[in-house]
């Protein structure tokens, strides 16, 4: 039972990781149309930004400026890139962000290297929580957990209750009336760009250090984060909070999991010859199906439910 | 007139074709053979891969699942011939076996993925690119991990003495299915189907509206490049003797989508270029520069925001001046390579810093001398970091005005040549 | 004669928002049915869903005989039906005479063919010239579509349309911002393509329905309040009170 409890705290702390990013995303794809494939690159900027100033001055100020760089930065990208590629299309802003992608993680490999670097949890935070039927629970994830439940709550405050978020959700679902309200939308679309690529900095600070800071970091979450917007449907807040948590939480168990059809055959009374070429499938274990998982979440969706979760219009 | 012009076309092919046929015998190193029979294998497999992102208009990132599966069973059978569990199945075919297995993923995944073109259709092949990659992992029986899987291609008989164990020979292997396939892609472009599928990825509504089901052609895009890029795939792993995970994964749908991006999609003989000049520049690069891939996203991202007809793009657009008056060219010369000077200029200077950072934070223990440009350089010397930036500085003032002058003979060209269509 | 187009109780809303309202239409064969209204009325959405752009919320749609209402574009349009669009929509990266040669492609029963060459097809080429000389385009065929000035756009718009031999061409508002002499030339072409064929059209401009029009049909609020021939529609009662007064202010 704590194995349990633990393992779904995990799947829910890596699916508000997921969130994270993801609702930066899915805001940007759903309001301007770009999918921003470099987006878990800015991800892989907050943690390394959080590495490099947590030297110098310590993690709590690192928490709030990392992010706040990284949100300028991709306002200025946006500013400086996007729009000029914007009069080409949405493939040729995914094709720009696309080669963005290659840059940052050429650069970063440039300045802090190809190895892992040292970003560690603060002291003041590593020590465990509670222990729950003799395992410990470590401070610094329900810190994380702190965070990004306030983070989204403000993040729906915003969305809700102030002008600004009712501009951005109105662009949501009619971009092109929203121009028409004399609102001076190429400003908005900047902001949001900025506040998404803010988040997945933040998403990359609380996660660097306990996940590994390394140029690979942005490749490896990159596609998830598109499965999750996709299996949420395009655009939708609501759909990439579900789907985040459902993948964080179906990775997380699987990972933990070391059943194979194997064990079911012999559950049920059976054996099974060992020498058959089958062998490779029934042998193999679902924490070893992982990483597939998502990918397989996303081709069940496409067959079932092409819309996603939440979506309102097909893939 | 139509006579005219399919010989024309027909003579370009076999001139193209003969001049690549000659290449060995003038670069005889094994380096260079090696280097060919690789760009032949990447000209087919990006000219494949334009067939659904030039002219089906559908931005792939995962089109290397067809040309690494292919390679995989390509492997496997032909290790199957080699401990004689399998019948003799000549090797001058096996890319007929690629192209099978890349025709029937194509079907399937083609089925899932083209409800929709644009980014959706991106992010769904990502998709499929990573879950293939993961499963290369998972089933280690058929895929062998992070290894790959080993193979040789001097299996069975020996028709006319040809074992393709020497390098030349696979040359002309990959010479001969590479001109054949490219050739066959080129015709494809001129059919009922290759129409429709520009004129889906142009106005999808308007194609629906005419009659045709835009899923379909899209499908049918899907799997037809799906197949060419399975027979690529199969010359791979002939040429190397070896498959592995890289080949289906994102790097390589990376690779071939900045071949042809960064040599045209709009154009067929973009892609040609771009799989060529890259992979010339990926082999003798590698060697001097750690840097090179940052270069690549750096150039490909420029050609995304200022000339997104890639290289072909920017030859063609100089055609209805060349049509209408020969000497109108010949005034673009002088701006353009004063354009083009300050631009080197300032590249030169940016390569030079990019180039002494890398070297400072991954190389240099302390020590200061690099060699750049074939002159050393002291990379803790004040003076070279002033120079490079100095060039950086020059080529952007200098740029500012030539780009101007540039622009403005173009202007100049253009607006005789629409005069002269006009009258 | 009998009806090539039969729509009874057709109905379409958006969310809450019903903007085609139990609506009854029937297209005689070989007439040219105008259908006017003033803006909003749901022209263009009844286009859409002839046409199988939107599908009918409720109601039946028959084209001749055989019902339409579920199908996809495509589909309609391989049963002989064509249209044309309001914003102009054509494939301005191809030359003229391509835009024309893909509208007949799937009519020709070339389908997806990869095993033939078009540019050889000497059948595709002569009917292609024969329309482009039918638009008066002939002089611009190989100029990608989109350098033409917005007639001969429209003018091609048509042509595409017609390119499949469809035997129902619906027409959306095909001489919206031309000048007058612009129009007098499209209401000419739509007369010359009209002959054997049936034609809905949709359009503004009085004078050229009442030109080109055997039968009008009013559609006010989603609505048909008259279907007529010019002459009784224009002293109708209900149609002057809903429609042509308003348009007077």
């Amino acid at each position: 039972m704590d194995v349990f409890l633990f393992t779904l705290f995990n799947g829910i702390l890596y699916g508000m990781l997921l969130f994270m990013l993801s609702s930066g995303l899915t805001l940007i794809f759903g309001m301007m149309g770009v999918l921003n494939f470099a987006h878990a690159s800015f991800y892989m900027l907050g943690a390394y930004f959080a590495y490099q100033i947590s030297e110098y001055v310590g993690f709590y100020p690192a928490l709030i400026i990392a992010p706040l760089i990284i949100a300028f930065l991709g306002a200025y990208v946006e500013r400086y890139g996007l729009r000029r590629v914007h009069k080409f299309g949405h493939v040729a802003e995914l094709l720009f962000t696309f080669g963005l992608f290659y840059i940052i993680e050429e650069i970063v490999q440039m300045v802090w290297g190809k190895v892992p670097v040292g970003y560690h949890i603060p002291p003041s935070m590593d020590f465990s929580l509670f222990n729950l039927m003799g395992t410990s629970y470590p401070a610094y994830q329900i810190f994380v957990l702190t965070v990004s439940v306030f983070i989204f709550a403000g993040l729906f405050a915003v969305l809700t209750k102030t002008r600004a978020g009712l501009i951005i959700k109105a662009a949501l679902t009619h971009p092109e009336t929203v121009s028409a309200l004399g609102h001076n939308v190429p400003k908005v679309f900047m902001m949001v760009f900025g506040l998404g690529c803010g988040l997945a900095g933040l998403a990359g600070v609380l996660a660097g250090n306990t996940l590994g800071t390394e140029p690979a970091m942005a490749f490896m979450l990159g596609p998830i984060v598109f499965v999750v917007i996709v299996v949420g449907g395009l655009g939708s807040l609501k759909g990439a909070l579900v789907a985040s948590l459902l993948i964080g939480v179906m990775q997380t168990f699987a990972v933990s999991m070391d059943y194979s059809l194997n064990s079911l055959i012999s559950l049920l009374g059976f054996s099974f010859d060992a020498e058959s070429l089958w062998r490779i499938f029934v042998d193999l274990t679902i924490s070893q199906l992982a990483p597939v998982l998502p990918y397989l979440l996303l081709v069940v969706m496409l067959i079932a439910r092409p819309r996603g979760l939440f979506g309102t219009r097909d893939v | 007139m139509n006579l005219v012009n399919s010989i024309k076309s027909v003579s370009s092919w076999i001139i193209i074709g003969c001049i690549a046929a000659i290449m060995p015998l003038i670069f005889d190193s094994y380096f260079a053979l090696t280097l060919l029979s690789k760009m032949g294998v990447l000209v087919m497999f990006t000219v494949a891969y334009n067939m659904l992102l030039g002219q089906g208009g559908m931005l792939s990132f995962g089109h290397a699942i067809y040309f690494g599966f292919a390679g995989y069973v390509s492997v496997h059978i032909l290790n199957g011939i080699g401990e004689e569990f399998l019948p003799y199945f000549p090797i001058v075919l096996f890319p007929i076996i690629g192209a099978i297995v890349g025709a029937f993923l194509g079907v399937i995944i083609g089925y899932l993925s083209t409800r929709r073109a644009g980014t959706a259709f991106a992010m769904i092949s990502l998709g499929f690119c990573e879950m293939a990659t993961a499963f290369t992992l998972i089933f280690v029986v058929f895929f062998n991990g992070e290894d790959g899987i080993q193979t040789d291609r001097m299996v069975g008989p020996e028709p006319f003495g040809v074992s393709f164990g020497p390098q030349i020979e696979v040359y002309y292997l990959i010479l001969f299915w590479t001109l054949l396939t490219v050739v066959l892609m080129y015709l494809i472009t001129k059919t009922p189907f290759g129409r429709m599928s520009n004129a889906v990825r142009d106005n999808p509504e308007r194609a629906a509206f005419i009659g045709y089901n835009v899923r379909h052609v899209r499908w049918i895009a899907f799997t037809l490049s799906a197949m060419f890029a399975g027979a690529a795939g199969s010359l791979h792993a002939i040429n190397y003797e070896h498959i592995g995970f890289e080949s289906v994964s994102v790097i390589q749908s990376g690779q071939v989508l900045f071949m042809a991006f960064i040599g045209g999609v709009g154009h067929f003989l973009g892609p040609i270029i771009g799989a060529i000049g890259l992979t010339y520049l990926d082999s003798i690069l590698l060697d001097y520069t750690e840097a090179w891939l940052l270069y690549l996203g750096v150039t490909f991202s420029v050609i995304v925001a200022f000339a997104p007809g890639g290289l072909a793009g920017l030859i063609v657009m100089h055609g209805p001046i060349a049509n209408t008056n020969k000497s109108l060219l010949l005034g673009l010369v002088k701006p353009y390579l004063s354009a083009i000077g300050s631009t080197i200029l300032g590249v030169l200077g940016f390569i030079g810093i990019i180039e002494m950072l890398y070297f400072k934070s991954l190389i240099s223990k302390g020590e200061g001398e690099i060699i750049i440009y074939w002159t050393e350089f002291n990379a803790n010397g004040l003076l070279s970091w002033a120079l490079f930036i100095g060039m950086i500085i020059a080529g952007i003032l200098l740029s500012k005005i030539t780009y101007r002058q540039a622009k403005e003979s173009w202007d100049n060209a253009m607006s005789v040549v629409k005069s002269e269509i006009s009258s | 004669m009998s009806d090539v187009l039969k729509l009874s109780k057709v109905s379409k809303s958006f969310g809450p928002a019903q903007i085609i309202k139990d609506l009854d239409l029937k297209i005689k064969k070989g007439e040219r049915h105008a259908i006017i209204g003033p803006n909003g009325a749901g022209k263009s959405t009844l286009f859409h869903l002839i046409s199988g752009h939107y599908t009918p919320t409720a109601g039946s749609i028959l084209l001749n005989d055989e019902e339409i209402g579920s199908l996809d574009p495509h589909d309609i349009n391989r049963r002989g039906l064509a249209r044309s669009f309001q914003v102009t929509n054509i494939f301005p990266k191809m030359t003229v005479a391509e835009n024309i040669r893909c509208g007949m492609l799937w009519a020709k029963d070339y389908k997806y063919s990869i095993f033939k060459i078009v540019n050889n097809e000497k059948e595709l080429t002569e009917a292609t010239s024969n329309i482009l000389v039918e638009l008066n385009l002939q002089h611009c065929a190989n100029i990608p579509a989109g350098l033409l000035s917005y007639a001969d756009q429209r003018a091609l718009e048509i042509g595409i349309t017609i390119a499949s031999g469809a035997d129902t061409i619906m027409l959306d508002e095909p001489t919206a911002g031309m000048s007058n002499s612009e129009t007098a030339r499209a209401v000419e072409l739509i007369k010359k393509i009209s002959e054997n064929r049936t034609l809905l059209i949709v359009e503004h401009d009085m004078g050229v329905v009442f030109d080109l029009a055997d039968r009008i049909s009013v559609l006010v609020y989603g609505e048909i309040i008259c279907t007529d021939t010019p002459k009784k529609v224009r002293t109708n009662q209900k149609v002057q009170e809903a429609y042509l007064g308003t348009e007077g202010h």
